[in-house]
C-alpha cells in the first residue's frame, strides 16, 4: 500500500539529505547492538564497566530514533488509521497528506523547534555534560539533534507537501 | 458544566475525527493537541505555560532506558525474520508436525507463537504465515475457515508471548503509572514494575493461550478429518533427516529461549539480554542454513565463556588469569562474529535489518512524543481530574470501572494500533485504576489480552486487515470473519479466566522476586 505513496519520496535535494541522514541512523542501529553487547560482556564476563560506555548507548540511541523520524516520513513508515485511508483514490490520499502537513505536522513541528531552540541554546551556554561522575561531557550535543531531526521532518514535509500541490487535480 | 469541560469533550472527538482522516496518527495526535490548546488559551482557559515542558519531554523519550529494549528486540526480530530464519522454522516445524492430521495447523500456531519473539508488530507474522503456510494448507484440502483462523489468531500471539513490543511499551506507562499513584497515596519510596515482570506476567496466559489453540485444532482434527487433512499420499514431502531438521530447529530456538529465560531468571536485563539475543541472530542469519555448524560454533563458543566464567569464579585464580581464560573462547567468537557481519553486508541483509529498525523505532517514538505533547494539553485543561471523577463514578466499584475501561480500550483497538492506546489511553487511565489497589502486573496483562483479542475482532481487527491484504482472492472475507470466531471464542475465555484468577498472571513475577 505504501508504493502508491509516491508524493512522500522524490528526488529533491531535501530527499537526498534525508534519505543520507536516514543511513547514518541505519549505522546508528548496528552501533547501538554492537555496543549494547560491548558492554554486556564487559559487565557478565570480565567484571569491568564504565559510565561513559552506558551513556554512548543511550546517545546513540536517542540519536539513532530521531534522525531516522524525516526518513521513516519519507518512505511512509509513520502509522495510519487505515480503515477509510486505505479504500480512497490516490489523489484523495495526496489532499489529505497536503492539508494534514499544513494543518498538523507543520504547526506541531515548528512549535516544537520554536521551544527548542532556547532549551538547546541554555545547553550550548554551558557547554552540558553528564551529571554522573565520569559520563560522557557531549549532552549538548546529543541535544542539538532534537533541532537537526526537527528541521529535517519540517523540510521533507515541505517537498512532500509541494509534490501534492502540484499534481492535486491529477 | 464549564468551558474547560467542553474544551475537553471537543477535544477528544477532534482527535478521533482526525484520526479517521488517515494522516499519520503520530503527528495528528500532536498537531490536534496544539491546536486545541491555541484554542483553549484564546479563550482564557488554557494556560500556555503547560507546553514549556515539550523539550525536556523529547529528551525524555531519548534517555528512556526502559524502552532502549525496543530497537534491540526489533533488531533481533528483524534479523530473524530478513535473513528467513523465521521462514525455515515455519518450515522445519510444519515438517515435524505436517505428516498427521491438522499438523500444518499445530506448526502455525507453534511458529506464531516463538516468532511473537521477533515481529513486534501484528502485521508482520500473519503475513508471512499467510505467505508461506496458507498456500500449503489450501493445497492439502484445510478448511478455509480453519485456515485463515487459526493463522490470524496465531499472529496475534505475538501480542502477548514475550519478548513482545506490547509488554515493552506497557512496561514503561505502567510504571510511570503506578509511581503516580503510590506518590498520590503519600508513598514516598514507590515500589515499580519491569519489563521482567510483565514478561514473567504473560508467560502463563500465554501458555494456557496456545494450549487452548492447540487443542481446539486437535480436537477438530480428530472429530472431523476433512477440516484439516494430512498430506495427499503423492505429496512426497522430500524428506530431511531428524538430525538436520534438529540442526536447522535448534539454534535460533535456543537463542530465543535463552533471551527469554535470562530476562526471567533476573540474570541479565531485558536490554542486555536482547543486544545478546540481536548478536546471537546475526551469527544464525550471518553463516545461513548452509554454514549453520560455523554457527553453532560461534553459539558455543559465547557459551563457553559464560561456562568457563562460572566455573572459574568458585576456583579462586585471580582476576588477571581468570580475565586471559574467558578472552580465549570470546577471541574466536568475535572473529565468527566478524565475519558474519561481513558476510551480512555483502548479501544485504544488515542494511535490510537496520533499515526496519531504524524506521520501526522512529515510528514508534514519534508516537511517544505526539502522546507527550497530547498528555501535557490534557492535563492543562485539567483533563485528568475529569477522567479520574468519570472512573470514579462509575457505579459498582473499581472492578466495573476497570471493565468498563477495558471495553473502551477493545474498541479503540479497532481504530488504533497498540502503540498509540498504549502511550495515550493507558497514561490517563492507569493511575486512576491503580489507586484503587488494583493489581499492576495483573492490569497489563489484561490489557495485552484485551488488545489481542481487539486485533483479532471482526470487522476491523488489525491481523484480518494484514491476513486478507495477503490472502489469495479464493477466501472470502466471511471465510475469514467466521474462521476468526472460534478463537475469539478462546481468548475471551482466557481473558476471563485472568479476570477471575488474577494469580495466573501474579503468581509467577512476584515469585521470581
Amino acid at each position: 500500500m505504501s508504493e502508491s505513496l509516491d508524493h512522500l519520496s522524490g528526488d529533491t535535494w531535501v530527499d537526498r539529505i534525508v534519505a543520507a541522514v536516514g543511513v547514518v541512523a541505519r549505522w546508528l542501529c548496528l552501533l547501538l547492538v554492537l555496543l549494547q553487547f560491548g558492554v554486556v560482556v564487559a559487565r557478565y564476563l570480565f567484571e569491568t564497566g564504565s559510565v561513559m560506555a552506558q551513556e554512548a548507548i543511550l546517545f546513540t540511541f536517542g540519536a539513532m530514533f530521531m534522525l531516522a523520524l524525516a526518513d521513516a516520513l519519507k518512505n511512509g513508515r509513520h502509522v495510519r488509521v487505515d480503515m477509510i485511508f486505505h479504500g480512497i483514490s490516490h489523489r484523495a490520499q495526496r489532499r489529505i497528506d497536503a492539508v494534514g502537513i499544513v494543518v498538523f505536522l507543520l504547526p506541531l513541528c515548528s512549535f516544537m523547534l520554536y521551544l527548542s531552540v532556547p532549551y538547546v541554546l541554555n545547553s550550548w551556554a554551558a557547554l552540558e555534560g553528564s551529571r554522573e561522575v565520569g559520563g560522557l561531557p557531549g549532552v549538548f550535543l546529543l541535544k542539538t539533534v532534537i533541532l537537526v531531526a526537527l528541521v529535517l521532518v519540517i523540510a521533507q514535509s515541505l517537498v512532500t507537501l509541494r509534490r501534492c500541490i502540484q499534481r492535486w487535480s491529477e | 458544566m464549564d468551558l474547560a469541560n467542553v474544551f475537553l469533550s471537543l477535544f477528544v472527538i477532534a482527535l478521533l475525527g482526525c484520526l479517521m482522516s488517515g494522516f499519520p496518527v503520530a503527528f495528528v495526535l500532536g498537531g490536534v493537541s496544539l491546536l486545541m490548546a491555541g484554542l483553549g488559551a484564546v479563550f482564557g482557559v488554557f494556560d500556555t505555560s503547560f507546553l514549556i515542558a515539550m523539550p525536556q519531554r523529547i529528551f525524555a523519550a531519548m534517555n528512556n532506558d526502559i524502552l532502549l529494549a525496543v530497537p534491540l528486540f526489533v533488531f533481533m526480530g528483524a534479523m530473524l525474520e530478513r535473513s528467513g530464519i523465521a521462514t525455515e522454522l515455519l518450515d522445519g516445524i510444519g515438517r515435524l508436525f505436517g505428516k498427521r492430521r491438522g499438523g500444518l495447523g499445530y506448526a502455525v500456531t507453534l511458529v506464531g507463537a516463538l516468532l511473537a519473539a521477533s515481529t513486534g508488530i501484528v502485521g508482520a507474522t500473519v503475513t508471512t504465515m499467510a505467505l508461506l503456510s496458507l498456500p500449503v494448507m489450501l493445497k492439502w484440502g484445510y478448511s478455509k475457515r480453519l485456515a485463515s483462523g487459526s493463522i490470524c489468531a496465531a499472529g496475534t500471539l505475538g501480542q502477548i508471548i514475550p519478548p513482545s513490543l506490547v509488554l515493552v511499551l506497557l512496561a514503561d506507562t505502567i510504571s510511570a503509572a503506578y509511581q503516580k499513584s503510590q506518590l498520590e497515596q503519600g508513598i514516598f519510596s514507590p515500589d515499580t514494575v519491569s519489563i521482567s515482570d510483565l514478561f514473567a506476567g504473560a508467560i502463563v496466559p500465554g501458555f494456557i493461550l496456545v494450549l487452548a489453540y492447540l487443542t481446539y485444532q486437535i480436537i477438530l482434527a480428530t472429530l472431523n478429518p476433512n477440516v484439516s487433512p494430512a498430506p495427499p499420499e503423492e505429496e512426497a514431502i522430500d524428506d530431511i533427516s531428524t538430525r538436520d531438521l534438529l540442526m536447522r530447529l535448534v539454534p535460533p530456538l535456543a537463542l530465543i529461549i535463552g533471551v527469554l529465560g535470562s530476562i526471567l531468571g533476573g540474570v541479565a536485563t531485558p536490554t542486555e539480554s536482547a543486544s545478546i539475543g540481536a548478536v546471537g541472530a546475526m551469527i544464525l542469519a550471518g553463516f545461513g542454513t548452509e554454514r549453520r555448524a560455523t554457527a553453532n560454533t560461534g553459539l558455543l563458543l559465547l557459551g563457553a565463556a559464560v561456562v568457563l566464567k562460572l566455573f572459574i569464579a568458585d576456583t579462586g585464580l585471580s582476576l588477571a588469569i581468570e580475565r586471559v581464560l574467558v578472552a580465549i573462547p570470546m577471541i574466536g567468537f568475535l572473529a565468527l562474529l566478524l565475519i558474519a557481519l561481513r558476510s551480512l553486508f555483502v548479501s544485504g541483509n544488515l542494511d535490510r535489518t537496520c533499515v526496519e529498525t531504524a524506521r520501526l523505532s522512529a515510528m514508534v517514538f514519534m508516537i511517544l512524543i505526539g502522546a507527550a505533547m497530547l498528555s501535557l494539553v490534557f492535563r492543562g485543561f485539567g483533563g485528568e481530574e475529569t477522567v479520574h471523577h468519570l472512573i470514579e463514578s462509575v457505579p459498582g466499584g473499581p472492578m466495573t470501572a476497570l471493565a468498563v475501561v477495558m471495553l473502551v480500550m477493545f474498541v479503540l483497538g479497532f481504530i488504533l494500533d497498540f502503540i498509540e492506546v498504549i502511550f495515550v489511553i493507558v497514561p490517563t487511565v492507569a493511575p486512576v485504576l491503580l489507586l484503587s489497589g488494583i493489581d499492576p502486573i495483573w492490569l497489563a496483562i489484561l490489557i495485552s489480552l484485551n488488545l489481542q483479542t481487539s486485533f483479532l475482532t471482526p470487522p476491523f481487527g488489525f491481523a484480518l486487515f494484514y491476513f486478507r491484504s495477503s490472502a489469495p482472492p479464493e477466501i472470502s472475507t466471511r471465510d475469514i470473519y467466521i474462521g476468526v470466531l472460534p478463537f475469539i471464542g478462546i481468548q475471551l475465555v482466557v481473558l476471563a479466566l485472568v479476570a477471575t484468577f488474577p494469580d495466573i498472571s501474579t503468581w509467577l513475577p512476584y515469585a521470581l522476586r
